[in-house]
C-alpha cells in the first residue's frame, strides 16, 4: 500500500511544478542498521575467540564443532556478509531512495531482503560449525545456502532496479553507480564461483578442479573484496560524506573516471592471490599488473573523499561521525597502496601465507569497512529514530578506542608476518634452512598473537560501546516513527517524441528539428556521461560490459586450453577411501591453517619437497591449496611419517611436537566413517569427468573397506590401537598418506 | 589537468555544477594531474612488464628458481670442501666433549625425547639406554640412523632439520647413555 505511485502519467501535461507527497521507507533501514551492530558484535566475537585459540591452543578444546577450523569461516561471512552486508543494505536503501527521490519500489520485496538475508547468515552460523563446507573462501556456504543467496539477491536487485525505474530525479549520482557495479558484479561472482554438483543435501563438489578451481576462487575472492567491500562503501561514502560535512564532492570529473577505471581493473586482479602457484604465469602477471593500475582508480576515491572535506576540517575535531570517515578513508588509501604492493611477485614471495595479509584484510575490514559503517551509523541513529545521539562522548570513546584496537593488531600482525616470512626462507652459512623446524617459526610469533588479541578485544569493546549508544539513542526515539515525508516531481521529464519520417517539411516540421537539434546540444553540453546517467539501463548494460572484460579473457581461456594445465600420467584419482578422507579433512577446516601448494623456491623445495605441479591437481574439485600457512604445507606430506605418527598427531599434537598450536582431534579416533555416500560421492566425480570406471562405483564402499581394514592393520603393527578400520581417522590417514605421492612413485617406477 | 593544485584553490574559486542530488552538490574541479600522472606511468610499466616477461627480458619462475638453486649448490660444495667429515674418530673425540654433550643433551630434549622417552626409557621409538641397538650401535651407525631417519617405523630424517655439528653432538650424547 506504500507503494510509490505509478510514474505512467501522461506526458504531455507537465505544469512546471507538478510534485507529489511521497514518504521514504526508514522502518527498512532502521532493521538493518540493527543487523548490522548485532552480527558485527557476533563477528567480531568470533574473531576474537580465534586470535585466542591462535594465541593459547586449549581455547580450540571447546568440543568438536568450534575448532579453529570450522569457526574460521564463521567470522570471515559474519562480518564481510552479515555485519558489511547490512551496513551496504542500510547505506542502500537510505540513500537511493532519496538520491532518486522515490520510496522503495516494494516494501515486500525490502522486508523479503531483510528476513531472507538474516535466515542466510543464521544457517551460515548452524551449518559452518556443523562442517558443512565447499571450502572456496567466502564462498564456503554450502548449495542450499548459496542458492537461496541468489534468490535473496535477486529480491534486492528487482526492488532497486524498480525503484530506478520509478525515479523522479533524472540523473543518477555517482553513489548509485557504485550500487549498480555492486549489485551485478555480485550477482556474476557468486553464481560463478558456486557452481557445483550436489551429493546430498549439505555436499557438493565444486564442478572445476584444481588451478581452474583456484582461479575461478581468487577471481570471486578477490571481487568479493572489490564489489562487497569496496563499491558500496564508496556508494555509501559519496552521499553520507558530503551529507555530515555539508560541502559539495570535490569533483565530479574524478568520480566519473575513478568509478570506470575501478569497474573495470578491479575485475582482473585476482590471480594475484596466486603467485607462484601452478596457475600459470601470464595469468598472475596479468593479476599483478592490473593490480598496479588499480592503485590510482582505488586513490581516486580517496582523493575525492578526503578533498570534499575541504572547508570542513573544523568540523573534523568535534563531530565523531567526520572522525570516523577520515579514518576510514585513510585506512582505505593505505590499504590500496598495500594491495598492489603485495601484488608485486617480489613481496608476494614473502607476504603469501604469512599473517602479514592477515594485517592488511584487518587494516581494510575494521579501518575502512568498520569506520565507514560506524560513521555512516552515528550519522542515522538521530535521523532514524528521530531524536538526539544519546552520547557524543560515547561515540568519541568508541572512536579513540576502536583506532587504538586497529593499530595494536595490524602492527602485531605485521610483524608476525614479516618476522615468520623471512625465518621460513632463511639458509644459514652451511646452505641449510635455518629454521627447518615449523615449529620455530611458529613460536617466534605467538606473543605477536597475544598482541593481536588484544587489539581485537578493544575493538570489540569499542563496537559494543557503539551498540550501548544505539539502543540508548533508540529508546528516547518518540513512540511511533513516521516514514519521513518528501515532495518530489510527480513525473520525470518525459522523452521528447521522434520526429516524423523525412516527408516534405513544412516550416513548424523544421523548427520541431531545430528544435531536437537544439535540445540534443543542449544534453550533450552536460558531456556524454551526463547523458548516460539518465540512461540506468545502458548504464547497467555497459558496468556489465566492463566487469565481464576481464572475467572473459582471464578465465575462458583457463578453461579451454589443455596447455594450461599439462597432465601428468602418474596423477591418478583418489581411492574412495582416501575422497572420505579428504572430505573429512575438508570438514575439519584443515586447509584454513594448512596450505598444499609448494612454490618453486629452493626454501620452500628444501623444507616440503618438489615445488607443486598444475597436473597434480586435475581431480581435486574442489582445490585445497589454502592460503595460510598457520602450520605447514601438506602438498608432499604423503609417506613423510608413518600411520602410526599421524595418529598420535592428531589425537594428541602436542606428543609429536611438544611445542605445537593444533588443535587435538580425539573425536577422529571414536566417530564411525559414514561409507553411505562414498557411491554417489564417486558417480558425482564420473560426472565432473574424473576417469573413474562405472565398476569401481560399484565397488566403492567395498574398496573403501579393504583399504581402511589395511591402514588399520598397519596402524596396529606400527604400535597403535587395534580396530579403527571403521574410523573417520583412518580415512584422513589414507588421504594424508597419498598427498603428493604420486609424482615421486612415478619417479621411482622409471 | 596539470595547471591544478587542489590545496591552493579554495572552496570560493571552485565552479561548482548544477547538479544536485538530495543537497549534495558537485564541483566542476578537473582531476588532480599528479593522480592522473601516475595512472598513466601505472599503464605503461603494465605493458612494458608484460611484454618484457612474454620476451625473456625479465626472470620466470624457473630462471628464479634455477638462479636461487646455483646460488645454493655453491654455498653447499664451499662448506664440504671447509668442513672435515664426520667419521669414527670425529665422533669418538665428541665424547670427551662436555660441551658438545650439553649441546648433544638439549638438542634431544627438544628433538627425540617426545618419542623416546625424556629420560630415554622409549616410548614410540625404542629405548636408548640398553644394550640393543636396532640399526647398528657404533657412533657412525647411529649417526646414519639419526641423520637418515628410519621411516618404515615412523623416525623421520633429522639430517635435513638438524644441523651436522649437532647431529654429531647428539649421537655422541645418545651413546655417552650407555
Amino acid at each position: 500500500m506504500t507503494r510509490a505511485p505509478s510514474p505512467q502519467q501522461p506526458a504531455q501535461v507537465l505544469a512546471p511544478a507538478a510534485t507529489e507527497r511521497i514518504r521514504y521507507d526508514d522502518r527498512i533501514v532502521r532493521m538493518f542498521v540493527i543487523a548490522t551492530v548485532a552480527w558485527g558484535i557476533i563477528g567480531m566475537l568470533v574473531g576474537v575467540i580465534l586470535a585466542l585459540q591462535l594465541a593459547y591452543f586449549p581455547a580450540n578444546e571447546l568440543g568438536k564443532y568450534f575448532t579453529f577450523g570450522r569457526l574460521r569461516p564463521l567470522h570471515t561471512n559474519a562480518v564481510i556478509f552479515a555485519f558489511a552486508g547490512n551496513a551496504i543494505f542500510a547505506a542502500v536503501y537510505y540513500s537511493t531512495q532519496r538520491l532518486v527521490k522515490a520510496r522503495m519500489f516494494s516494501d515486500l520485496m525490502s522486508k523479503l531482503h531483510f528476513w531472507g538475508w538474516q535466515a542466510i547468515i543464521v544457517a551460515a552460523a548452524i551449518t559452518l560449525p556443523m562442517g558443512f563446507t565447499q571450502t572456496k573462501e567466502y564462498a564456503e556456504l554450502e548449495w542450499p545456502i548459496a542458492l537461496a543467496i541468489t534468490v535473496v539477491w535477486v529480491i534486492f536487485a528487482a526492488n532497486f532496479f524498480m525503484t530506478l525505474k520509478h525515479r523522479r530525479e533524472k540523473h543518477l549520482y555517482v553513489a548509485i553507480w557504485f550500487y549498480i557495479a555492486t549489485i551485478v558484479t555480485v550477482a556474476v561472482l557468486h553464481i560463478v564461483n558456486n557452481l557445483a554438483i550436489p551429493v546430498g543435501l549439505f555436499k557438493s563438489y565444486s564442478i572445476f578442479a584444481g588451478v581452474q578451481d583456484a582461479m575461478i576462487q581468487w577471481w570471486y575472492g578477490h571481487n568479493a573484496v572489490a564489489f562487497v567491500l569496496t563499491t558500496p562503501f564508496l556508494g555509501l561514502m559519496y552521499y553520507f560524506l558530503p551529507k555530515a560535512a555539508n560541502r559539495p564532492i570535490y569533483s565530479y570529473k574524478l568520480s566519473i573516471l575513478h568509478f570506470w577505471s575501478l569497474v573495470f581493473i578491479y575485475i582482473w586482479a585476482g590471480p594475484h592471490h596466486l603467485h607462484y602457484t601452478s596457475l600459470p604465469q601470464w595469468a598472475s602477471t596479468l593479476g599483478m599488473v592490473f593490480s598496479i593500475m588499480l592503485w590510482m582508480p582505488s586513490w581516486g576515491g580517496m582523493i575525492n573523499g578526503l578533498f570534499t572535506l575541504r572547508g570542513a576540517w573544523d568540523k573534523v575535531r568535534t563531530d565523531p561521525v567526520l572522525k570516523f570517515f577520515v579514518v576510514g578513508i585513510t585506512f582505505y588509501g593505505m590499504a590500496t597502496f598495500e594491495g598492489p604492493l603485495m601484488s608485486v611477485k617480489l613481496v608476494n614471495s614473502l607476504s603469501h601465507y604469512t599473517d602479514w595479509t592477515i594485517a592488511h584484510v584487518h587494516a581494510a575490514a575494521l579501518g575502512w569497512n568498520g569506520f565507514m559503517t560506524f560513521g555512516m551509523i552515528y550519522w542515522l541513529a538521530p535521523r532514524l529514530w528521530q531524536t538526539k545521539l544519546h552520547s557524543t562522548r560515547l561515540a568519541n570513546a568508541h572512536f579513540w578506542l576502536a583506532t587504538v584496537g586497529i593499530l595494536l593488531y595490524i602492527v602485531a600482525m605485521y610483524s608476525a608476518g614479516i618476522t615468520q616470512g623471512l625465518m621460513w626462507r632463511a639458509f644459514d652459512e652451511t646452505g641449510r634452512l635455518m629454521y627447518p623446524d615449523f615449529m620455530e617459526t611458529v613460536v617466534a610469533i605467538v606473543p605477536m598473537y597475544w598482541v593481536r588479541l588484544i587489539g581485537g578485544s578493544i575493538y570489540l569493546f569499542a563496537t559494543c560501546l557503539g551498540g550501548y549508544n544505539l539502543i540508548m539513542t533508540a529508546r528516547t526515539a518518540p513512540k511511533t516513527l513516521e516514514d519521513p515525508e518528501a515532495i518530489v516531481p510527480a513525473a520525470l521529464p518525459a522523452p521528447k517524441t521522434k520526429s516524423t519520417p523525412v516527408k516534405a517539411r513544412t516550416a513548424g516540421e523544421q523548427a520541431n528539428i531545430d528544435e531536437a537539434l537544439f535540445s540534443i546540444q543542449e544534453k550533450l553540453k552536460g558531456g556524454w556521461h551526463r547523458l548516460l546517467e539518465g540512461w540506468p539501463l545502458v548504464f547497467t548494460i555497459l558496468t556489465t560490459v566492463a566487469i565481464l572484460v576481464g572475467s572473459i579473457i582471464e578465465i575462458v581461456p583457463m578453461l579451454l586450453i589443455r596447455s594450461s594445465v599439462p597432465t601428468i600420467a602418474a596423477v591418478e584419482p583418489y581411492t574412495p577411501l582416501e575422497l572420505e578422507g579428504r572430505d573429512i579433512y575438508i570438514a575439519e577446516g584443515c586447509h584454513t591453517c594448512h596450505s598444499q601448494q609448494v612454490r618453486p623456491m629452493v626454501d620452500e623445495i628444501e623444507r616440503y619437497g618438489e615445488y607443486s605441479k598444475p597436473g597434480e591437481g586435475v581431480y581435486d574439485h574442489p582445490f585445497l591449496w589454502g592460503s595460510k600457512r598457520t602450520g605447514p604445507d601438506l602438498a608432499r606430506v604423503g609417506g613423510k611419517y608413518n600411520h602410526f605418527w599421524h595418529y598420535r598427531h592428531m589425537i594428541d599434537p602436542r606428543s609429536t611436537n611438544t611445542r605445537s598450536i593444533m588443535p587435538a582431534y580425539p573425536w577422529l579416533e571414536t566417530d564411525e566413517l559414514d561409507l553411505s555416500q562414498t557411491q554417489k560421492k564417486i558417480e558425482t566425480m564420473i560426472f565432473l569427468g574424473v576417469p573413474y570406471t562405472p565398476e569401481q562405483a560399484e565397488s566403492a564402499v567395498e574398496d573403501a573397506r579393504a583399504q581402511a581394514s589395511q591402514i588399520a592393520q598397519e596402524l596396529h603393527e606400527q604400535g597403535g590401537p587395534a580396530g579403527l578400520h571403521d574410523r573417520d581417522l583412518i580415512a584422513l590417514i589414507a588421504y594424508l598418506q597419498r598427498l603428493g605421492t604420486d609424482i615421486s612413485n612415478a619417479e621411482g617406477a622409471n | 589537468m596539470s595547471d591544478i593544485t587542489p590545496q591552493s584553490s579554495t572552496a570560493e574559486q571552485d565552479v561548482l555544477l548544477d547538479h544536485d542530488y538530495d543537497g549534495i552538490q558537485e564541483y566542476d574541479n578537473p582531476m588532480p594531474g599528479w593522480w592522473l600522472a601516475i595512472f598513466y606511468v601505472t599503464i605503461v610499466w603494465s605493458i612494458f612488464y608484460m611484454v618484457a616477461l612474454g620476451l625473456d627480458f625479465i626472470d620466470g619462475y624457473d630462471a628464479q628458481l634455477a638462479q636461487a638453486s646455483r646460488q645454493l649448490e655453491t654455498t653447499r660444495n664451499a662448506f664440504a670442501a671447509a668442513t672435515p667429515p664426520v667419521d669414527e674418530a670425529m665422533l669418538s673425540a665428541l665424547l670427551d666433549d662436555a660441551d658438545a654433550l650439553a649441546r648433544g643433551a638439549e638438542v634431544y630434549a627438544g628433538t627425540c625425547a617426545p618419542c623416546h622417552g625424556a629420560n630415554h626409557e622409549g616410548g614410540v621409538g625404542p629405548v636408548l639406554t640398553d644394550e640393543e641397538w636396532i640399526h647398528g650401535g657404533t657412533l657412525p651407525e647411529i649417526y646414519a640412523t639419526i641423520r637418515d631417519g628410519v621411516p618404515e617405523n615412523g623416525m623421520p630424517p633429522w639430517g635435513p632439520v638438524l644441523r651436522q655439528e649437532d647431529v654429531a653432538a647428539l649421537t655422541a650424547y645418545i651413546t655417552s647413555l650407555q
